[in-house]
């Protein structure tokens, strides 16, 4: 898809011009130290600076990291930006690590002033509202521009999420080669070593390491898979600040960490980053966090009520042509023109689109009318399990479920929702734990993390019908009659006290 | 606007009926026709080999698969899909498998399951989607065969 790619590109150009519009870095006079709430105090480079200071980064700092989680857990208002310089500070911790073992020798200058960028720039792809607007440029819209582009090179987008494709894209874009070279030409008096590093950078490279892809034929794979990787300075940041922010103890002995990691090489062909034995404990803490991440603030009812009103709200914005702040939203990086204050205003001028905005400024969020655990579908009921199954797989039959719902039950909105869920294959097997000289394996041979999936997904894992306040009864009873007739029987009387709903039981 | 992502105007979309992933995921588990008559149902897969098999097959199917994408991790270690992973998942929470406790290592389906679902799957599909399915779940269980002898 050559012409899709080009377009894609061609549009990514047009943003960064309209967005960099006046953009001029300054001589940065000496390294900062900049205070993280959870990391401390960390240095960043004058070069960084000026990125960080760009407009480019800056906005991140309107882009919550958790999208509107802050209603329900109020300190949850962490940011895109300070998770972007903590992913920075963690791959740096990283790079110190192995550089202090054995063969860690190979990481030069110029390599780690490439993962350092990788870092910072990992997340410049991401969208007001993080992942409420990712859903709706790519798992919502399947013949959309990222399908496109991520069917027609599955090797290199494959597995990468939207906002990484646009990160990636933007960093290789002529408009961000224009911005660092005009920000390198600032230290050309500064130290040599310090100018010649600086232009040595390829931002291919950096491109390349934010998909966590070889970054080229000669740099080998670990060093895109301390950015993206199965345990990466990506995960480390937000586990430990997703959980600071929200109040939820989410420990990883982060220290212990580093000092197990090395570079292991048994055939002399692949070398990768592994863990020690004594840093195995570690990575089942992380795997563990991400459980209780999901289960305690993604997909808590209200967390996951906010984000499907934002992702709703976007995609009728997208659909009606809507304009907000001057912005239509048609392609995934119309998503980055605008930000969370742009729509969060209450001086929308449309009329439809400012009452809904006034419900999220306003916290007046959808409410359960149902919720489904795996224990109400019953255990002998093959047909429901399978119906069940088949509509949580089926767009369309969701959407035509909530449909037929809003208007039975005469509200404007109904969702059936199924959260995501927790991913930790890759965790499991493919973070290698180094047992002898000449030994590592998965750390799934050690510990059968899938069991923690397997207790999410049997006892956990929860769906919900969600509606606004005042439409719980009419609905529940509605949803279970239409779950019935798609031959799909719930225990009402389990579905109605998740959803705190005891009192219609009698009735 | 009544309800919430729709926006497209359209109640059904016209991929209801096509062919998804997770159609495939099931036939493989259930169709199983390359086994012949006098060969025992597989109930017990290991997990580690369905990843390997799939991540094979998909090579096979780039059209139908091509949305189940695989990481490849170092020393050859398993390829981890996260669409297969979702599937899998939603397979668990939904009750038709499960995972063997205590080693994690099976997933579990029993055989009055992969009975029922291979009859509910041959009721809705066509012949040639039913011979679709069977070749897939034919390579599978090749595949399959092999993957699990690496572990």
């Amino acid at each position: 898809m050559p012409g899709a790619t080009r377009d894609f590109e061609n549009r990514i150009e047009a943003f960064l011009q309209e967005l960099l519009d006046g953009y001029t870095p300054l001589k940065i006079r000496g390294d900062k130290i900049i205070r993280d709430a959870i990391l401390g105090h960390n240095v960043f480079y004058p070069h960084e600076i000026n990125l960080i200071d760009s407009p480019l980064m800056q906005r991140l700092r309107r882009v919550h990291q958790t999208a509107l989680a802050y209603l329900t857990y109020p300190a949850a208002t962490h940011t895109r930006f300070e998770h972007s310089l903590g992913v920075v500070i963690f791959a740096q911790k990283i790079i110190d690590a192995l550089k202090s073992s054995s063969r860690g020798g190979l990481i030069s200058d110029v390599k780690t002033a490439e993962i350092r960028l990788a870092a910072l720039l990992h997340d410049c792809g991401h969208g007001l509202f993080s992942h409420a607007s990712e859903i709706v440029y790519d798992e919502w819209d399947p013949t959309g521009e990222i399908r496109t582009l991520k069917r027609a090179d599955p090797k290199l987008f494959g597995e990468a999420e939207g906002h990484e494709i646009l990160s990636y894209y933007i960093v290789r874009s002529a408009r961000f080669r224009e911005l660092w070279e005009d920000i390198i030409s600032k230290y050309n008096m500064a130290p040599a070593k310090q100018f010649r590093i600086l232009t040595k950078v390829n931002l291919k490279r950096v491109a390349n390491m934010i998909i966590g892809v070889k970054a080229s034929s000669d740099y080998p794979l670990w060093l895109s898979k301390i950015i993206n990787g199965p345990f990466d300075a990506d995960k480390l940041d937000y586990m430990g600040r997703d959980g600071y922010f929200s109040g939820l103890v989410t420990p990883v002995d982060t220290d212990r960490l580093f000092v197990s990691l090395s570079i292991f090489d048994p055939r002399g062909d692949e070398p990768f980053i592994c863990v020690d034995i004594g840093g195995a404990t570690v990575l089942e803490q992380i795997l563990f966090n991400k459980m209780l991440l999901f289960s305690s603030v993604y997909n808590h009812h209200k967390v996951r009520g906010s984000f499907r009103m934002i992702a709703s709200l976007l995609q009728e914005i997208r659909s009606k042509q809507w304009t907000v702040s001057g912005t239509r939203l048609k392609f995934a990086v119309d998503f980055l023109r605008l930000d969370e204050y742009d729509l969060l205003n209450s001086k929308q001028v449309n009329r439809e689109l400012r009452v809904k905005v006034r419900k999220l400024r306003e916290r007046i969020l959808v409410k359960r009318a149902l919720v489904i655990s795996p224990q109400a579908l019953k255990e002998k009921d093959l047909v429901s399990q399978r119906k069940f199954f088949e509509l949580e797989q089926q767009q369309s039959k969701k959407n035509a479920m909530e449909l037929e719902l809003a208007q039975k039950a005469g509200c404007d909105t109904v969702f059936v929702d199924f959260p995501p869920r927790p991913r930790v294959e890759k965790i499991g097997k493919q973070s290698m734990v180094r047992l002898s000289e000449d030994t590592a394996v998965p750390l799934s041979k050690l510990y059968p993390a899938s069991g923690w999936i397997e207790g999410y997904s049997q006892y956990r894992r929860r769906s919900y019908v969600l509606v606004p306040s005042g439409y719980e009864d009419a609905v529940a009873d509605l949803a279970l009659k239409l779950f019935a007739e798609r031959d799909i029987k719930l225990d009402k009387k389990l579905c109605l006290e998740l959803a705190k709903r005891p009192r219609r039981l009698g009735s | 606007m009544i309800s919430s992502h729709l926006g497209r105007g359209k109640v059904e979309d016209s991929s209801e009926d096509e062919l998804r992933l997770s159609d495939a995921v099931l036939a493989a588990f259930c169709f199983q026709s390359g086994r012949g008559e006098g060969k025992k149902q597989r109930t017990r897969l290991r997990v580690n080999a369905v990843y390997r098999a799939f991540a094979e097959l998909r090579k096979k199917y780039p059209d139908w698969l091509q949305d189940m994408s695989f990481t490849y991790g170092p020393a050859d270690t398993v390829p981890i899909s996260g669409a297969l992973e979702d599937i899998l998942f939603d397979l668990g929470a939904s009750g038709i498998m499960s995972v063997e406790n205590p080693r994690y290592a099976y997933l579990k389906i029993p055989a009055f399951k992969l009975i029922l679902i291979r009859k509910a799957i041959t009721e809705r599909r066509n012949e040639a989607e039913q011979g679709e399915l069977r070749r897939l779940a034919d390579e599978f269980d090749q595949l399959y065969s092999k993957a699990s002898r690496k572990g």
